[in-house]
C-alpha cells in the first residue's frame, strides 16, 4: 500500500486541519495547494471532506513544478539587488 | 479472595451521581445510572513520538527513557551507509550530539545518556561486519576505549559503564559474553547461542531476551536470567522474534523483572516479518501489551511495563518515527500544529506581537506589490481591527516589533522602495499607531523581544552585505545602545523578554553562512545558549529564555521543522504542516499559544502564504471514571 495520498484542496483557514488530524495523519502542504496525505482512513476522509481532488504522485508533482519554476522565472528576472535582498531563488521541492 | 474494603480500607460508597474530586482507583456505585464506578483506570497504549533527524535503522541504543542516546545507524535502505550520528533524548525530543569516530550500525551498546559504551558493529563500507572499535561517551562526545575481545556485530549490552555485560551476537551467533568493568573479562555463556537480543538489567541480575538463532537466523522466543556468573532460562516470548532492542536497547529503566518487548523482526519466514506485537515481563512470564501503531524491525528501543520507546528502524523502507508506550491512569495528547484563520493578506516579512487569543500582524511584503502598511488584531478565530501603520511613513513595511496586541513598538521602514530605511518606528496602543522616537540605528532583518516599555532589537543588516550586531533596548521613550551580540547576523529570531532573552540562528552574507548560534540576554550581556539542531534564517520563535519554541525559517530550502528550547539545549517539536519562513509571531507569546501568520511559501507563485497555524502543546489529562462490570 502507498504511504501517501496526494491531493488539492484550497486552506480557509481556521479549522482546515485540526491537531487532532495531525496526530491521526501525516499532513504536509506544497506549491499549487497541493497537500501530501498519510494513506490510512482518516487522512482519506480529511481530503473528502475538504472538497480536494485526488492527484496521483505525477499529476501533483507536476501541478509543484509548474509552480516552483514560475517562480524561479520571476527570481531569475529580478535586479542583482534584488536577488541580493531577497530569501534566493526558490528551491525545486520533490513530493515524498 | 480479599475484598475492596480490605485492599482499601474503605467501603464502595453509594452515590446519586459520580464524585468530583474522585481518586484514581476509587470504586463507588452510581445509583442513578446503576453501575458500579472506578475512577482513572490505567490504560497502555502507544502513541506517536517526536521523530529524530535523519531516518534510519540499527542504531544502538543505551540510556533510559527520559535521557536516552542512540549512536550510528544505517541510512541507506538496501545497502550500506554506516552512520557516526549520534543523537540524545530528553523524554521529548531529541537533541544531535558529538559524532562517533567510527561510523557504523548494529553496534552493542551499554550504560546511561552521559556515562555509554558502544562496541562493534557493521561498518562497511569501507570496515567489515563486524569489528572491536569501543568508544565511550561522556555526555558530549566519544573517545577511544578498550578494544573488544573479538570483532562483533549485532552485539547485546546491559548495565553501566563501570559494571557492564556485552552480549557477542555476531553474524555467526555467540553465546559469550564479556564483563565491562573499565576493561572486558569473560562473562558466563548464554545456553542458547544467538544475536541481535534484547537486554536489560544489571551485571548481576541481567535479562536477555528473543534474537535470531542458526540456521539463517531463524527467530527465537527464547528468556534467559544472568546473577553475574550464569544464566537460567526464563519464561518464553510469546512471539518469537529479534525484538527492536539494537544494541541492547534503552533499557536503563527495565530490569530482570521488568521489561519491555516491542515489535520486531523475524526472516524464517517469506516475505520476511516485520511485528507490532508488544509484551511485557514481571520476571514470571510475558504478558501481551497493545501493539504499535507501525510494525517494524531493526530499531531500537526498550523499557518497562510501564513505558517504553521504540525508535526509527525499517518498516518495508526506513523511518525516523517513534512511538512511546505508557501504561497510565492519564491520557497524554501529542503536541500538534493546528489551521488558524488565514492572513487577510499573502504576505512575507510579517511582524507579530502577543499571543494566539491576542495577537498583533504587522505590516508584511505581498508578492509584487507595495507592503501593505497595515495591521491586523486576531483573537485566534478572526483577523479584525485593521489599522493603518505609523502614518508619517505612509504604506511602508515593519521589520521586527516587541510588545502586546494593546501596547507594541515596531521597527519601521520608511521607504516605498529599495534602499529600505528602518530607523522609523511606531507604537500601538490597541487601537492605532503614533509616531515614537527613532531608532539610532539603520538596521532590517533584526528581531525582537520584551514589551513596549521594556523591548529590545537586536542584530540585522545595514545592507546585503553588512550585517550587525547592535543590541538596542526601549523603555517606551528612548532608546539605549546595550552590549552587541557575540555574532553579528541577520534573519535571527527573537524571544523571551528585555532582562530574559533569546536570539536564535540567522544568516550573513558574504560569505553565505546559517547559523546554528543561540545567544541568551540577561539584562546586560549576552551569553552563548545551546545550539539549534539545524543551521536556519529567518524562523518564527516564540516563548521565554527557558521555555521557547522555534519554527520555520530556511535551510536555505524552506522549513516545516519546530524545536523546543528548555533553557540549555533544543529538542525536536512536532512540525509546522506548510513549511515557511518570515513569518509573523510572538516572540513573547507562551508557547502553548504560539502561532505563525503569513510567510514566503516553498516556491509558489505568488510566493508568499496568508494561512496561519497554531501550535497545541502536549497534554495530560486524568482517565475519566469508567463502569465497571463483569464481561
Amino acid at each position: 500500500m502507498a504511504h501517501f495520498i496526494y491531493g488539492t484542496a484550497t486552506n480557509t483557514g481556521k479549522g482546515f486541519f485540526t491537531a487532532e488530524d495531525r496526530r491521526n495523519f501525516y499532513l504536509a502542504g506544497h506549491p499549487a495547494n497541493v497537500w501530501v496525505i498519510g494513506n490510512n482512513e482518516k487522512g482519506a476522509r480529511w481530503l473528502a471532506e475538504k472538497n480536494g481532488v485526488e492527484k496521483t504522485k505525477a499529476e501533483a508533482q507536476a501541478l509543484v513544478d509548474a509552480e516552483v519554476t514560475a517562480a524561479q522565472t520571476a527570481w531569475d528576472a529580478l535586479s542583482d539587488e534584488d536577488k541580493a535582498a531577497s530569501q534566493g531563488r526558490p528551491t525545486d521541492i520533490t513530493l515524498p | 479472595m480479599a475484598g475492596y474494603n480490605e485492599i482499601r480500607g474503605l467501603r464502595v460508597k453509594y452515590l446519586s451521581a459520580d464524585p468530583s474530586n474522585a481518586e484514581n482507583g476509587q470504586v463507588w456505585y452510581n445509583s442513578t445510572s446503576g453501575n458500579l464506578r472506578v475512577q482513572g483506570i490505567g490504560i497502555a497504549a502507544w502513541r506517536s513520538g517526536t521523530s529524530y533527524s535523519t531516518a534510519g535503522y540499527g542504531a544502538a541504543g543505551s540510556g533510559s527513557l527520559t535521557a536516552g542516546l542512540i549512536a550510528g545507524r544505517n541510512t541507506l535502505a538496501s545497502g550500506d551507509t554506516p552512520s557516526n550520528a549520534t543523537e540524545e533524548w530528553n523524554g521529548s525530543g531529541w537533541a544531535t550530539s558529538g559524532n562517533l569516530s567510527n561510523a557504523r550500525y548494529y553496534a552493542g551498546a551499554l550504560g546511561t545518556q552521559t556515562a555509554s559504551l558502544i562496541t562493534g558493529g557493521d561498518n562497511r563500507p569501507p570496515g567489515s561486519a563486524g569489528n572491536t572499535f569501543t568508544e565511550l561517551y561522556n555526555g558530549s562526545s566519544w573517545t577511544s576505549g578498550t578494544a573488544y575481545p573479538t570483532a562483533v556485530t549485532l552485539a547485546s549490552g546491559l548495565g553501566t559503564t563501570p559494571a557492564g555485560l556485552m552480549l557477542n551476537g555476531g553474524y555467526t551467533y555467540s553465546s559469550t559474553t564479556n564483563e565491562y568493568n573499565g576493561s572486558w573479562t569473560s562473562g558466563g555463556s548464554l545456553n542458547t547461542a544467538r544475536r541481535w537480543v534484547g537486554t536489560a538489567g544489571s551485571q548481576t541480575a541481567g535479562l536477555a531476551f528473543g534474537g535470531q538463532i542458526p540456521p539463517s537466523g531463524h527467530s527465537t522466543n527464547l528468556t534467559e536470567a544472568y546473577d553475574g556468573s550464569s544464566w537460567t532460562n526464563g519464561a518464553n516470548l510469546n512471539a518469537a522474534r529479534a525484538v527492536n532492542a539494537v544494541g541492547g536497547g534503552i533499557n536503563q529503566d527495565a530490569s530482570q523483572t521488568n521489561a519491555l518487548a516491542s515489535g520486531g523482526y523475524q526472516s524464517s519466514g517469506s516475505p520476511k516479518t516485520y511485528f507490532n506485537e508488544t509484551e511485557a515481563y514481571d520476571g514470571t512470564s510475558w504478558t501481551a501489551q497493545p501493539t504499535m501503531a507501525t510494525a517494524r524491525g531493526y530499531g531500537t528501543g526498550g523499557g518497562t511495563g510501564s513505558a517504553g520507546i521504540v525508535v526509527g528502524a525499517y518498516t518495508g523502507s526506513l523511518t525516523a518515527a517513534v512511538e512511546e508506550f505508557n501504561f497510565s491512569t492519564n491520557t497524554i495528547t501529542a503536541g500538534a500544529w493546528s489551521a488558524g484563520a488565514n492572513f487577510p493578506t499573502s504576505s512575507s516579512q510579517v511582524a507579530g506581537a502577543g499571543s494566539r487569543d491576542a495577537g498583533l500582524g504587522i505590516g508584511g511584503y505581498p508578492e509584487g506589490s507595495s507592503p501593505t502598511g497595515k495591521s491586523y488584531e486576531y483573537n485566534g478565530v478572526a483577523w479584525s481591527a485593521e489599522a493603518t501603520l505609523n502614518p508619517s511613513t505612509g504604506t511602508a513595511g515593519v521589520n521586527a516589533a516587541a510588545g502586546t496586541q494593546t501596547a507594541c513598538v515596531n521597527a519601521q521602514n520608511t521607504s516605498g522602495g529599495s534602499p529600505y530605511v528602518y530607523t522609523a518606528t511606531g507604537e500601538y496602543d490597541g487601537s492605532s499607531w503614533s509616531n515614537a522616537t527613532a531608532r539610532p540605528t539603520n538596521n532590517y532583518a533584526n528581531a525582537a523581544c520584551g514589551t513596549q516599555t521594556a523591548g529590545l532589537f537586536f542584530g540585522g543588516a545595514a545592507s546585503p552585505t553588512s550585517m550587525s550586531a547592535v543590541t538596542l533596548s526601549y523603555d517606551g521613550t528612548n532608546w539605549t545602545a546595550e552590549e552587541s551580540l557575540s555574532t553579528a547576523r541577520r534573519g535571527l529570531s527573537g524571544s523571551g523578554t528585555s532582562t530574559a532573552g533569546l536570539g536564535t540562528a540567522g544568516y550573513t552574507n558574504p560569505p553565505s553562512t546559517y547559523y546554528t548560534n543561540t545567544e541568551e540576554y540577561g539584562g546586560e550581556s549576552w551569553t552563548a545558549g545551546g545550539s539549534l539542531l539545524v543551521a536556519t534564517r529567518d524562523g518564527m520563535a516564540s516563548g521565554t529564555q527557558t521555555d521557547s519554541i522555534y519554527f520555520g525559517g530556511g535551510t536555505p530550502t524552506k522549513t516545516t521543522a519546530t524545536f523546543g528550547y528548555d533553557g540549555t539545549s533544543w529538542s525536536t517539536r512536532p512540525s509546522l504542516a506548510t513549511a515557511r519562513s518570515l513569518a509573523g509571531a510572538g516572540a513573547t507569546s507562551p508557547v502553548g499559544a504560539a502561532w505563525g501568520a503569513g510567510g514566503y511559501y516553498p516556491g509558489s507563485s505568488p510566493n508568499r502564504t496568508n494561512t496561519t497555524e497554531h501550535f497545541n502543546v502536549e497534554t495530560t489529562a486524568a482517565n475519566p471514571a469508567s463502569n465497571i462490570t463483569t464481561s
